[in-house]
């Protein structure tokens, strides 16, 4: 037995040299904020009747760990903003909200079994979703089995919701929404394009926006003149490029993942390819987009779940997404990208649910959360009978001189969109 | 809880594995240990983390086969729990098109088709060594998703079609409550748990007797030494075939209950085809002791027991983030200090002093 | 046209990988890893400083040499007599830290180095020439010059070569086999950071950007034949057609064609198209 206690003591060692690593800011409540508009309530004096904890599997590590980071910043923002201002409110009582996180690694299967640890050891109240469409399939199966209700804003695929599970809700624009708000405003410009080429990366959501496109497309009355699958996270799309460019279409669309968006900008310069636009599902919507590419993002369109300049007045203590922005580069330093919107709007979503349902009981929350409809700083949030955020319109971006500006939906646009492309090198 | 199921566990492998443990005192750890892993439901409130360390134990058996036993380093069986999973998955759904048949029906048919399916391409890789064999298997890996992606033949119009979801994820059927006399077992956190353990526990019973068969030994010797052992009659070729035919049997077994366990399976690379899977079945055989009847077990309580430990220790969000380095370090560790795993201490009367580790690290010294 | 000129890049990033097999005997999982210490640090260089990526070469080439050099002579080192499943598991290991680390300190924010002629083509008529990738080739090309007369006509380079074919004879001739396996790691490492400077203006990259072209710089290897320059070259082409064509019929497969590629090649023909005892 005597090793077997040397052998704990080494465990014990290196548990302990690992703690050592450089502890996060501290996650206590935030300071009231002073700036901009205020939240309706005034500002709390701190005691809480109670605590309701919040777990999520989120992506810190791996290939989505930025996006991951991304949506742990927009569930703290929402934490921090509401328990400074007395937390949720069940029957005049007030509970603290709390955030237990786990890193999944990018990893589906990591994250299920975590969403396994924090419903049943960590025995959270509710859970938040992860980041990704595969993370939030398994996650979603294991809220169902275990009768536990999910909000989520960052998984869109078309498999999640139609398994029929009760216990899942998207609060965001289901995946074949996402470049709908690209055809609906070209359409509108002049000269309207007549031919699209799409490109899409091989994954189930990536593969469901772009079949929901070539659809839409057609029915606009657009031709789809080539319709390419690549291999999920190929950075060498040049082949692909090559014949587009030889089918001469006027609008080229890819349904995929940032790294690729980089790829097929920089590749059509090189190339030579110059359609009348461009237009991404996933893409110019984050700042590293236009760091990377710089002149070359410009004229870019991007279809986006959120932007700050869409003028909603919500039912929520951020009520504008302008007011979510300024509060938001207080809290972090950066502005924000639509990933963490997603995540504070299912924040939010949770918070009146649990409100007028008036009690914690999961199976209680649950319906109220089917039953919500109302308009919060993200949008309107109002769940199908399958559970996703049907009504949610996608707004449409595009980089215009290094800035990134809503272009649609017309009635909210910053500006009108800039078009056509006049190609590499010329701007 | 699921951190002292480890190292009780740990504990009891430990003993069962010592040759100077009498056979008596083996027999009742083997039983003891199995006794903790079967009641672990009533003692735990989540088993999900015993059941991937258990499904993992069954696919690194699977992988100690060839890599182990034969001395041939797979890097590629990652490619046939994924197919397992994705057969067994296709057999099973309720999906439209699919048979919907029973799991004790399905499994071993998936199992079956993998392990046919892996001596078609042992044909080929098996003809390699070294370095090229493991990069082959790697190719392997690398290709199998896109094979199950490939329209002609699985897609919408294609001859099996849709049999693997035609690219839309696949779905399993949730597991249901099992009702034994008054008991009614929960499907997920019983039913399947035990499932898993099953796994665990055929990868082991194969690994014992393949210890003590003719099998067995043939593989030790194409492991030691292959001409030699084609020039005393062992007919490489074929033992070579049955061994990697078996690896993938097993990890196809533990890829098929891994895939009921998460019940929606996409062909993404975060997901079950994912690198993490392919290199933790050889990790786990590294810690444990590569080619042993215990090493894998006791590797994955190792590196699952670890990394509960350290979630357990701290769930700083800070912290989260320095998981990926800490397993990546751990690797460099036990290939440096600890070529032979854990049962190096186990099965010689080597004391765990420093100086062992020290003499591990320079003893291949150029 | 694009396929070749991507072919070269290809070809440098298995000309360092290959020395270090061929010699040490050593598949260099961490090859990658080297790679993209070389792309960060020409980014830092250039962003920092605002040193052109062509300029600042040779000092990545010279800082990835240095740390090659160390790694072997005091991680690797002590491994080199184990079994390969030994040395394969470290240089995992390593490449995995360092691209967790990496990871850690950088995030996993895409950045590229983007000197004014960066993705701008040549346009010569119906073809588009990248000026990176014709810089790069015009690299690729000298390097695998200067290695193959540093292998072929210099004392050192020799000494290199003898050691890779009979360690212990050698030995017994009075080379220091310890310090011949560092330099040539540290030779491999300043051309994988060649390659990585180059790699980092040809288009974004982020930590995890790299590991592919560990199976894809094997594979180069493994085509042109192991223990010959000429043979790497030949080899990073062959495969830079197969990229650029694989894109018209089988794109969603294109891994299977590259793994049906190398599998052919290891059954039919072992030594690959113009492999050789010895490296030469």
């Amino acid at each position: 037995m005597a090793h077997l206690v040397r052998f704990s003591t080494l465990l014990a060692v290196l548990a302990i040299a690992a703690c050592s690593a450089p502890s996060a800011a501290p996650t206590s409540v935030a300071k009231p904020t002073t700036a901009a508009t205020a939240a309706s309530t005034a500002a709390f004096n701190g005691n809480f009747d109670g605590t309701l904890v919040f777990g999520a599997p989120v992506s810190l590590t791996g290939s989505t760990a930025k996006e991951g980071g991304l949506t742990r910043d927009g569930y703290d923002l929402w934490r921090d903003t509401y328990n400074a201002n007395g937390g949720i409110n069940i029957n005049g009582k007030h509970y603290k909200i709390e955030t237990k996180y786990y890193d999944d690694a990018s990893d589906a299967q990591q994250s299920a079994t975590l969403t396994d640890k924090l419903i049943n050891e960590d025995k959270v109240n509710f859970l938040l979703g992860p980041y990704g469409t595969a993370p939030t399939l398994q996650d979603s199966t294991v809220a169902e089995k275990n009768k536990m209700p999910m909000i989520e804003g960052n998984g869109a695929a078309e498999s999640i919701f139609s398994q029929g599970y009760k216990y899942t809700f998207g609060v965001l624009a289901p995946a074949q929404n996402y470049l709908r708000g690209v055809i609906d405003l070209v359409v509108t410009l002049d000269p309207k394009p007549q031919s699209v080429a799409v490109l899409s990366a091989d994954d189930p959501f990536s593969v469901e926006v772009a079949d929901a496109v070539r659809t839409y497309a057609e029915q606009k009355g657009m031709q789809v003149v080539y319709y390419q699958k690549y291999p999920n996270a190929s950075t060498d799309l040049r082949a692909p490029l090559t014949e587009a460019k030889a089918k001469n279409p006027d609008l080229l669309l890819n349904s995929g993942h940032l790294q690729e968006s980089l790829a097929i900008m920089q590749q059509s310069k090189e190339l030579g390819f110059n359609p009348k636009g461009f237009g991404f599902s996933v893409g110019p919507g984050t700042p590293d987009f236009q760091t990377t590419l710089q002149n070359d993002a410009n004229y870019v369109l991007g279809g986006t779940q959120w932007t700050p300049s869409l003028k909603y007045n919500g039912d929520d203590l951020f009520k504008t997404p302008e007011n979510y922005n300024t509060l938001f580069k207080q809290k972090f330093g950066y502005e924000p990208a639509y990933q963490s919107a997603d995540g504070t709007a299912a924040g939010v979503a949770f918070v009146k649910a649990i409100e007028s349902a008036g009690s914690t009981d999961p199976a209680k929350v649950r319906d109220a959360i089917a039953a919500l409809n109302f308009t919060s700083f993200y949008g309107v949030i109002k769940f199908d009978s399958r559970g996703i955020n049907v009504d949610k319109p996608m707004a449409v971006e595009q980089w215009q001189s290094g800035r990134r500006v809503t272009v649609w939906p017309a009635d909210v646009a910053e500006a009108k969109a800039l078009w056509p492309f006049p190609g590499f090198g010329s701007h | 809880m699921n951190l002292a199921i480890f190292v009780a566990g740990l504990a009891l492998a430990i003993l069962a594995a010592r040759p100077q443990s009498s056979p008596g005192l083996r027999w009742a750890a083997t039983l003891g240990l199995l006794a903790i892993l079967v009641a672990a439901p009533a003692l735990s409130s989540s088993t999900s983390i015993l059941f991937d360390a258990l499904t993992a134990t069954c696919i690194a058996y699977g992988w100690n086969v060839i890599g182990g036993f034969t001395g041939y380093a797979s890097f590629g069986n990652v490619a046939f729990l994924g197919l397992g999973a994705f057969i067994a998955g296709g057999f099973m759904s309720r999906q439209p098109g699919h048979y919907a048949w029973p799991w004790f029906l399905a499994i071993p048919l998936a199992v079956i088709i993998t392990a046919i399916v892996a001596g078609g391409i042992g044909i080929v890789v098996l003809r390699l060594r070294g370095h090229y064999f493991s990069i082959a298997t790697l190719g392997v890996a690398v290709a199998m998703p896109q094979v199950i992606q490939a329209d002609a033949a699985f897609g919408a119009h294609g001859l099996f079609a849709n049999f693997f979801g035609g690219g839309l994820p696949l779905n399993f059927p949730l597991p249901e409550d099992v009702q034994v006399g008054p008991l009614t077992l929960d499907g997920n956190r019983v039913f399947l748990y035990e499932l898993g353990l099953l796994t665990a526990a055929i990868g082991w019973l194969l690994t014992w007797r393949l210890g003590k068969s003719k099998f067995g030994y043939g593989l030790i010797a194409i492991r030691e030494n292959e001409e030699a052992a084609e020039v005393m009659g062992v007919d490489t070729t074929i033992n070579k075939s049955l061994a990697y035919m078996l690896s993938a049997a097993l990890a196809a077994l533990g890829g098929a209950v891994i895939g009921y366990k998460l019940t929606n399976m996409t062909t993404e690379a975060e997901a079950l085809f994912s690198t993490t899977n392919n290199l933790q079945m050889i990790i786990i055989c590294l810690i444990g002791g590569v080619g042993t009847l215990w090493g894998p077990l006791i590797g994955a309580f190792v590196l699952f027991g670890l990394q509960e430990a350290l979630r357990t220790v701290s769930s700083n969000a800070e912290f989260l983030a320095w998981q990926g380095v800490i397993f990546a370090l751990l690797v460099v560790l036990v290939v440096l200090f600890l070529p032979r795993g854990v049962m190096l201490f186990v099965m010689s009367r080597t004391p765990l002093t420093w100086r062992v580790f020290a003499r591990n690290l320079v003893a291949h010294r150029i | 046209m694009n396929g070749l000129l991507q072919g070269c890049i290809l070809a440098l990033v298995g000309l360092g990988f290959s020395l270090v097999w061929g010699i040490l005997n050593i598949v260099n999982l961490a090859h990658a890893a080297l790679i993209m210490i070389a792309a960060y640090l020409t980014y830092f260089l250039w962003s920092l400083v605002g040193l052109d990526p062509f300029v600042s070469l040779p000092l990545s080439m010279a800082v990835l040499f240095g740390i090659g050099y160390v790694l072997q002579r005091c991680v690797i080192n002590l491994v080199m007599g184990a079994s390969i499943l030994t040395t394969f598991l470290l240089t995992f290991g390593i490449e995995a830290l360092f691209v967790n680390l990496f990871l850690r300190w950088f995030s996993a924010d895409t950045r590229q180095t983007k000197p004014i002629y960066a993705n701008v083509s040549l346009n010569l008529g119906p073809l588009y020439l990248p000026y990176t990738q014709l810089g790069a080739v015009i690299v690729a090309l000298v390097l695998t010059y200067l290695l193959y007369v540093f292998l072929d006509r210099t004392r050192t380079g020799s000494s290199i070569r003898a050691v890779g074919q009979d360690r212990i004879a050698a030995r017994l001739m009075g080379i220091n086999i310890a310090q011949t396996y560092a330099l040539t790691f540290g030779i491999g490492a300043a051309l994988a950071a060649a390659s990585g400077t180059l790699l980092s203006a040809t288009s974004g990259f982020a930590p995890n950007a790299f590991s592919a072209f560990n199976v894809l710089a094997f594979s180069v290897v493994v085509l042109g034949g192991l223990g010959s320059i000429p043979g790497v070259l030949l080899g990073g082409l062959v495969f830079g057609l197969v990229y650029e064509f694989s894109g018209t019929y089988v794109l969603a497969q294109r891994d299977v064609v590259i793994f049906a590629i190398l599998i052919l090649v290891l059954v039919l023909r072992p030594t690959g198209l113009l492999g050789r005892e010895g490296y030469r």
